[in-house]
């Protein structure tokens, strides 16, 4: 999954619909950022972490049998992915933890 | 449901992802946003293939998502059957192409309720969803809503024009509305021939039959998701409802404290 998704929000604070960055750890939404204004919302980071240590724990448990669906289901595609799935890994993880830290550069 | 289309009198949903939201750059519609595990536009047709009786499924996605909207129903709602179709430039022309989709199945009788819904709107409960669908059937159109509370008039100047209060008679209008399809489909057929773009799904309904359409309840929970904070509410309801959402779909387990 991407981590940051471009999409088209009505700004809070400064009206209208403008670009936002929708920031996320994992399969979690941690920080919203209008292009326009700056204006951030995001959850706190004691929330985040926990919700993340959460989900990450669900994540690891099912991988085996979603990796075994995507295998059976789509056998070609699957294995067309898994090499650069697995060399991409560690840098989305250092992005999560990023994220977890409160930074988003 | 199964794969290989309607049985008889079923209901047919359509999910409409053709105009939601705006787009620049490279920014991607808002209902492809990954929330709870799933994409948006993922609940929101999970909700209705849910409902009972419903057993066609339509989503209007605009051109340039096309691909990406079948590799989301491939990875996320693999049993369910959705038929994709490219939407127009509007609300009601996209309604019109997804009716159209469905036109020799209405005619013939195997669809006998439609509901449309925004696929912007991932949290619609199924009792809601149930109550729009028996309304549809007993008085022929029925559309959700929730009375609409501390509205203000104003003038172009901003200037308040009316007193508050008195305002139980208003409602803000939400989705999945439901209606009899023949109806519906004469109705947009009419409006084509007219060159009529209505602003919503009931304005034409109205305008070119002579159906009742009533309210029910809507859920103040049903929210659309419009602003950043929209999508932090709608992810904590969702991870509250997630033990009984999207049996169909092969979302990966979600896990949220809340």
């Amino acid at each position: 999954m991407e981590h940051v998704h471009l999409v088209v929000l009505n700004c809070t604070n400064c009206q209208g619909e403008h670009l936002h960055e929708v920031v996320y750890a994992g399969r979690l939404l941690a920080a919203t950022v209008c292009s326009n204004c700056g204006h951030e919302i995001a959850k706190d980071l004691p929330t985040l972490r926990r919700d993340y240590v959460s989900d990450a724990e669900h994540r690891v448990l099912t991988k085996p049998m979603r990796m075994l669906r995507a295998a059976i289901g789509h056998p070609l595609s699957f294995a067309r992915a898994l090499p650069g799935a697995v060399i991409t890994k560690p840098a989305k993880l250092e992005h999560e933890l990023r994220v977890l830290q409160g930074r988003r550069d | 449901m199964g794969k290989n289309g309607a049985t008889p009198s079923t209901h047919a949903g359509i999910v409409l992802a053709a105009g939601t939201g705006t787009r620049v750059g490279h920014s991607r519609n808002k209902v492809y946003l990954p929330l709870g595990g799933q994409r948006i536009l993922t609940w929101s047709l999970a909700a209705l293939a849910r409902a009972p009786g419903v057993g066609r499924l339509v989503l209007a996605v605009r051109d340039k998502d096309e691909e990406l909207a079948r590799e989301v129903l491939d990875e996320e709602l693999p049993e369910v059957a959705v038929d994709v179709v490219v939407g127009g430039t509007t609300r009601h022309e996209s309604e019109h192409r997804a009716l159209l989709h469905l036109a020799e199945e209405i005619r013939g009788g195997a669809i006998d309720v439609v509901l449309i819904h925004d696929a912007a709107r991932p949290l619609a409960s199924a009792e809601m969803i149930e109550r729009v669908i028996r309304a549809a059937r007993r008085d022929g159109a029925a559309v959700p809503g929730v009375p609409a509370e501390h509205l203000l008039g104003i003038d172009p100047a901003g200037r308040l024009t009316s007193g508050s209060g008195g305002n139980d008679t208003l409602v803000t209008v939400q989705t999945p509305q439901a209606f009899r399809a023949g109806p519906l489909l004469a109705a947009y057929e009419a409006a084509a021939s007219d060159g009529f773009v209505g602003s919503d799904t009931a304005a034409c309904v109205e305008r070119y039959t002579e159906v009742p359409v009533r309210v029910v309840a809507g859920d103040p929970g049903n929210l659309k998701v419009t602003f950043p904070d929209d999508l932090f509410i709608a992810e904590r309801l969702l991870a509250a409802h997630t033990r009984t959402s999207c049996p169909r779909s092969r979302g990966t387990p979600w896990s949220m404290s809340i």
